[in-house]
């Protein structure tokens, strides 16, 4: 008994999906027109993440260059300094090193923070000897905070600061960025759903009659409401494919200046384009966005229309 | 069988529709329902179907009391009676037999076999030959067949029909009577809703007669 529900329900759901598919295709220029609609809604936001995940790696592999301030112990003579800085200069992380002797650091200090003039006029020199070193690039800032400690185990160094001041900067950047991506992609799911919504809306009223008449013969709700979530589930479905190819045909288009403006680094960075995941997901997405807004059409609509 | 026990219909702010009507209609009887344009005719065919509640008295079909049906169940509860419309109610996009098809389909009858179904009641109306035909392309007669045929592919104990030969001349009219009543021989409880006189006579059915509301 339950077997024989559950095929009767699958038969059901076989015939309203292949028949409301045959009603979107059988006008392919207005259900074109609608995905192309659902399309461009979700692939604003398709990419912006991508633009903003590019910018993330783009920054952090080809701009960012790790540094680090080392301060010496007050006590140690400036020859046993550059021993130091000679001893960790070959270590592999480091690309440059720059001994500043406690003057030089100040005059430094004091061109940097503009309180130059403040800061001679000082009695004692609060700055100790400095090595300033700048780390390869590829150094993640965890790397530059392991590279940090091993530094502060040797006993002459007093202290270690990495510059990343900008580094914070720019994660509070991105997070902002990732942010609006997500409003973005929120509020124009929600424009999708909505498209989708007065489409199924507008087809209900087109089948009033047709809904009349099921109910007459003794139509379920369930069983009215299951052509119209189909048709929604089409569209969203069609506009995530849609978009998924908006978004690669417009990748496309960019790659090659983007790749020739990566050349000029030398880098090793590569492009990160849409992933075969992602534009499964996207159209699996669209498929639900277009359930989720043709189940509010057919909730309030299809109850309405009465024999 | 259908009883009706001091059933009172009133629409909105208006007369009743139907003002304390009792009557008993057995299984397997046929009954015309006759009465002035405005009796309450089409109002006891509705609160039968369930398109309307009574708003005072009880129904019973089949021994269910209507009251017990929630709107939830409505739908289970009409598919086990065939209603025929004087405008018969076809869907003009669907050919003949995906018309006759739908009530099997609604119940879920497999492929074939509703196929095999709704055939045969094409057969019964003598339509089989146009089961590929649009419903626009029959004469009227033919369309009301149709709307029998769907009707009665469930093979439902109950049949209603709403003036069923409203539409059609005194030829098309009798053929059409004799097919509920061909029905109502091998067990088919049917009520007709007919200002037929001279036909309703012919056949030599019980009748009942509304007037304003009331059984008369
Ligand atoms: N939906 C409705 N809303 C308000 N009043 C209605 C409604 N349906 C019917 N009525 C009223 O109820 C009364 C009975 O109507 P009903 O349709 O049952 O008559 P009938 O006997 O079928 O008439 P006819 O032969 O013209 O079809 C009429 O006065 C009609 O105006
Ligand atoms: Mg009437």
């Amino acid at each position: 008994m339950l077997r024989l529900k559950f095929n009767n329900w699958i038969f059901h759901h076989r015939i309203s999906s292949a028949e409301s598919l045959s009603r979107v295709l059988s006008r392919p220029f207005g259900s074109f027109i609608i995905c192309c609609l659902i399309a461009m809604t979700l692939a604003f936001p398709i990419s912006g993440s991508l633009l903003v995940k590019n910018l993330e790696s783009l920054i952090s592999k080809v701009i960012y260059e790790p540094s680090l301030s080392v301060f010496l112990d007050d006590q140690i003579p400036e020859s046993k300094g550059r021993q130091i800085a000679e001893s960790i200069k070959n270590w592999e992380q480091i690309k440059d090193l720059e001994f500043l002797t406690a003057e030089a650091a100040l005059l430094k200090l004091g061109e940097d923070s503009g309180f130059g003039d403040l800061l001679l006029r000082l009695d004692t020199n609060p700055i100790p000897a400095t090595l300033l070193l700048t780390l390869d690039s590829y150094l993640s800032y965890e790397d530059s905070e392991a590279l940090g400690s091993q530094l502060l185990a040797i006993p002459e160094i007093s202290n270690v600061i990495i510059d990343h001041a900008w580094l914070e900067r720019l994660k509070n950047f991105l997070a902002l960025g990732y942010r609006i991506i997500f409003l973005l992609t929120i509020s124009l799911g929600l424009a999708a759903a909505i498209v989708i919504s007065s489409m199924v809306k507008l087809a209900i009223e087109n089948r009033r009659e047709e809904i009349v008449v099921i109910k007459l013969v003794g139509g379920s709700d369930a069983f009215l409401r299951r052509p119209f979530l189909y048709m929604g589930l089409w569209y969203g479905f069609g506009g995530g494919v849609l978009a998924s190819n908006l978004v690669i045909f417009a990748e496309a288009l960019v790659i090659s200046q983007v790749d020739a403006l990566l050349l000029s680094y030398q880098s090793e960075y590569k492009f990160i384009s849409l992933r075969v995941v992602e534009a499964v997901n996207i159209a699996v997405l669209g498929g639900v966005l277009g359930i989720l807004g043709a189940w509010g059409a057919v909730i309030r609509h299809v109850p309405q229309i009465e024999p | 069988m259908i009883k009706l026990e001091h059933v009172v219909k009133r629409y909105h702010g208006q007369r009743d529709a139907l003002s304390r009507v009792s009557l008993v209609i057995n299984k397997s009887e046929m009954v015309f329902v006759a009465g002035h344009s405005g009796a309450g005719k089409s109002t006891l065919l509705r609160l039968i179907m369930l398109l309307e509640r009574p708003t005072r008295g009880r129904i019973t079909v089949n021994d269910i009391d209507l009251q017990s049906i929630s709107s939830a169940g409505i739908a289970q509860y009409r598919r086990k009676i065939g209603m025929v419309f004087q405008d018969h109610r076809l869907l003009f996009d669907r050919s003949v037999i995906e018309n006759v098809l739908l009530p099997l389909t609604i119940l879920g009858t497999e492929r074939k076999e509703a196929f095999r179904r709704a055939r045969a009641a094409l057969d019964k109306v003598r339509l089989l030959t146009r089961e590929r035909a649009m419903p626009k392309e029959l004469s009227a007669g033919e369309q009301q067949r149709v709307g029998i045929a769907r009707a009665v592919v469930t093979r439902p104990s109950i049949l209603l029909a709403d003036e069923p030969t409203g539409n059609l001349d005194p030829n098309l009219s009798r053929e059409v009577m004799l097919l509920f009543d061909e029905f109502n021989r091998v067990g088919v409880t049917v009520v007709v809703v007919s200002h037929d006189l001279s036909l309703i006579s012919q056949l030599g059915h019980r009748q009942i007669r509304l007037e304003e509301g009331g059984l008369i």
